[in-house]
């Protein structure tokens, strides 16, 4: 289900990122179909993380221009992109401590999802979310009674309660036994189904190769190639990145 | 009332203190600056290691840097032990910001009052040779209680900075702030290089304090004057950075010196809540921050 | 209905208060009340900020004096009654938490924390150099007859009930609001906060400048209270210690929390300064802090709810 539109969800145009005297993004650039499937993957300290941050309005770019859905982002603080509809997970899982895995839900549907009294349309929306993630069992425990995966699943579905148009996922799936990566990635499927933009950060080949349409190629900073997986699988600068010379 | 003479004294005054400014912020520098750990409290250690100084100089006639320098490894311990505490408390657990910061502001509640129950509220100084005697450099006046310290200062800055770059133990402990699994790889526990680290910062507290009250007299609440000061060094110098330490130090000094000289004491301390609210507004990163 | 019930509560203890004070119980209760209720405002004020949002303010003093010194001014000026006082000394300091939330909040949470602590320093300073308000040697009012009850130790307990429970109920709306619930969020990790919606600048901002105001509320009325202020009793460090202790023993993530703390230690405390010297007490009272900072960080409340299995 795509967009007859011609402008794409999310652009990136040249954006450059230093950290002191380290140049983390060179002039990346990156462009998003709404309801595509993207990839994005590189070996370690390649920039992926701080592009998405870049993205998600955690960091501010040192250049370049952000567009989303047509409009230009990036000045904006990261809690109006995720508004917008720009919504992240993180690596490490940051789950709010103090509350309840509904609570942690109600934030960003609150906040972010514009459902603003904790009425009736709040917890049972939350709760659909925790039945389709397989969390609702859990519903009223506190973040820390939950196993890893379920930490996972947690930051997915709070990402979820803030009703995003482009979900970007880091790496939710370090670490994971077999069964439990194609569980995520099930989810993962399921949401773009829906209508839902994915950018997948992954290391798990086989689970990045699987889910996505597109994959684009980070290295040092820079992007280094872009296409499906098959051409990606096959391409010698990615061999190179990864396994050097 | 302006004149060459008054301006350069003050100026030199203003550098001799920033050597002892040095010292008293190395601690926090280190483990503010490499562990991420807020000590509010480490004034309070430096007033701690005045008073041993009052106390050997008072009642055995030592000379308060020696005193000092002896007392360090008393020091260290105490350091070493805090920080256990700290680390089983709140590190551990993840939790260190409120609670850590209201852990150390109560260790510094507790030694400010301990001290005034003990040693009441009354000035406390120390009698040395070199206290009260002056040397004179064309016109401007070098007054030896403000030059020993600087001396001292300089060399404890320079020590601390040959540990970090040179020695294995140094250079773990710039490297447990950033990467905590290549550390274990090398076969260093980062909790005990935390432990060295910050044992090293709370004695080079005792020595600081030896040296504070040799340059004027202290009282227990003296520890309040100086949280606002070593922050403000430890700020602008950049997080981290030794020589970074240095020269903030100095910058502080010479514009607390500038100060009082023309607008009277009383001011002096407003200056470094100035200096650290300009460096945090301007430049988070300090001037030589990573 | 939750709201109606608790506005009802309210105004039944001011209501009970003023009928106490008819009665003229021994008059050092009321002074020992007074204090007693003054750090009710103190806790609750310092833990909207310090518990709700994981902001630590250490400079309370400052805030408290502010208000204190607000008041001082119109008097001087205007002779402005009491409850001019109150509102005006409860805006300056109000402004003052937003003026230091705006130049550090935007940094790590410890150099607000640094900076609050700076601020009392160098706020007493600039105080001790100010004639007008009395500057060093210190500031004398006299009282004219007291406007109700005759007698200013139970007009002036009084007041300071009616004032604590507005701030109470005030730290109650607010953690049961949307506004509480993303001060939590922002509290338990800020980064993720962000990225879920919640405008954690703007929250830290009202929690700051709300906190604030309520320690300024707490510390205009202390001139009458006094009625001889010098610099050194206005930014007393017990201010700064309290603030913190009484939340931390009693419990930092509710109301109830700073109330219980602010009673059980403001009333211990006052039983103990006419047994044992004031520096003993303040000893005493760090001690119990760091203890319950290692041992028992969720306080009372805390304890409490864990014995309750939740």
């Amino acid at each position: 289900m795509s967009r007859p539109t011609a402008v794409p969800l999310l652009e990136v145009h040249a954006v450059t990122k230093r950290f002191g005297g380290f140049l983390a993004l060179d002039r990346v650039s990156l462009s998003v179909r709404a309801g595509e499937r993207l990839g994005l993957i590189g070996p370690n300290g390649s920039g992926k993380t701080t592009l998405i941050n870049c993205v998600s309005g955690a960091l501010q770019t040192d250049g370049g221009r952000i567009l989303f859905d047509g409009r230009d982002i990036t000045g904006l603080p990261a809690h109006q992109r995720t508004r917008l509809g720009i919504v992240r997970s993180f690596q490490i899982p940051k789950p709010f401590t103090s509350m309840t895995v509904l609570e942690n839900l109600g934030i960003p549907l609150e906040y972010a999802a514009h459902t603003r009294s904790a009425g009736a349309a709040g917890p049972a929306t939350a709760l659909d979310i925790l039945r389709m993630i397989g969390l609702d069992a859990k519903a009223h425990l506190r973040p820390a009674g939950l196993t890893q995966i379920e930490m996972r699943k947690l930051e997915l579905a709070r990402a979820m309660a803030a009703r995003p148009k482009l979900l970007i996922s880091d790496e939710a799936m370090a670490g994971l036994s077999s069964a439990e990566v194609d569980d995520i990635l099930a989810i993962l499927l399921r949401l773009n189904e829906q209508g839902i933009t994915i950018i997948m950060i992954e290391h798990i080949m086989r689970a990045v190769m699987r889910f996505s349409e597109r994959v684009v190629v980070l290295d040092a900073g820079a992007r280094i190639a872009e296409g499906t997986p098959g051409e990606i699988v096959r391409n010698p600068a990615v061999e190179k990145a990864y396994l050097g010379e | 009332m302006f004149s060459w003479d008054l301006l350069a004294n003050a100026v030199v005054a203003g550098m001799l203190l920033g050597g002892f400014y040095a010292a008293v912020s190395l601690g926090v520098s280190l483990t503010f600056g490499l562990l991420d750990i807020v000590n509010i409290a480490h004034p309070a250690f430096v007033i701690l290691g005045a008073y041993a100084a009052y106390v050997m100089n008072s009642s055995y006639g030592l000379d308060p840097i020696l005193t000092g320098v002896l007392f360090t490894p008393v020091f260290y311990g105490l350091g070493a032990g805090v920080y256990r505490i700290y680390y089983a408390s709140f590190e551990r657990r993840g939790e260190e910001s409120l609670r850590g910061l209201v852990f150390f502001f109560g260790l510094l509640f507790i030694i400010e009052v301990a001290l005034s129950l003990k040693y009441g509220v009354d000035y406390r100084m120390v009698d040395a040779a070199y206290i009260g005697r002056s040397i004179d450099l064309g016109g401007v006046g070098i007054a030896f209680r403000l030059l020993v310290p600087c001396v001292v200062g300089l060399l404890m800055t320079l020590t601390l900075h040959l540990f970090l770059s040179r020695t294995f133990y140094g250079r773990a402990v710039m490297g447990v702030s950033q990467d905590q699994v290549a550390l274990r790889l090398m076969g260093a526990n980062p909790v005990r290089i935390k432990t060295i680290a910050f044992g090293i910062g709370i004695a080079a507290a005792s020595l600081a304090g030896a040296l504070l009250i040799t340059i004027s007299p202290v009282v227990p609440s003296t520890d309040r004057d100086y949280i606002g000061r070593v922050f403000a060094i430890t700020v602008l110098g950049g997080l981290g950075s030794i020589g970074g330490t240095l020269v903030a130090s100095i910058i502080l000094g010479v514009a607390e010196s500038l100060m009082a000289t023309f607008f009277g004491p009383s001011w002096s301390l407003a200056v470094s809540f100035g200096i650290l609210l300009l460096a945090l507004a301007v430049r988070p990163a300090g001037l030589f921050g990573r | 209905m939750k709201k109606i019930g608790a506005l009802l509560v309210a105004v039944a203890v001011i209501g009970l208060a003023i009928l106490l004070a008819n009665f003229r119980v021994n008059p050092y209760a009321y002074f020992a009340g007074y204090v007693v209720l003054q750090y009710v405002v103190i806790a609750t004020a310092w833990n909207m900020l310090g518990g709700y949002a994981g902001y630590v303010n250490f400079g309370t003093p400052a805030f408290f004096a502010l208000g204190a010194y607000t008041a001082i001014f119109l008097i001087e000026a205007f002779k402005a009654p009491l409850p001019v006082l109150i509102v005006a000394g409860g805006l300056v300091s109000a402004l003052l938490g937003l003026g230091i939330g705006y130049l550090t909040l935007r940094l790590k949470g410890v150099f607000f924390s640094i900076a609050t602590f700076a601020l009392s320093v160098v706020l007493q300073t600039l105080i001790i150099n100010w004639d007008y308000v009395g500057g060093a040697k210190g500031f004398t009012l006299i009282r004219p007859p007291a406007p109700f009850f005759g007698n200013w130790g139970v007009l002036l307990f009084t007041v300071m009930v009616a004032l604590a429970v507005v701030t109470v109920l005030v730290a109650r709306s607010i953690e049961r609001s949307w506004i509480g619930r993303g001060l939590a969020a922002l509290r338990d990790n800020e980064e993720a906060a962000e990225c879920m919606g919640v405008p954690t600048l703007r929250l830290k901002l009202f929690a700051t400048t709300l906190s604030g105001f309520f320690l300024g509320v707490a510390g205009a009325p202390f001139p009458y209270y006094v009625t001889y202020v010098e610099p050194s009793s206005a930014f007393d460090l017990n201010y700064a210690v309290n603030a913190l202790a009484m939340p931390m023993i009693g419990g930092t993530t509710t109301w109830l929390g700073p109330v219980i703390g602010a009673i059980l230690l403001g009333t211990a405390q006052q039983i103990a300064t006419v047994t044992i010297s004031s520096e003993l007490n303040l000893l005493i009272v760090g001690v119990v802090l760091v203890l319950f900072v290692v041992l028992a960080p969720e306080g009372l409340t805390g304890l409490a709810r864990r014995l309750r299995g939740r």
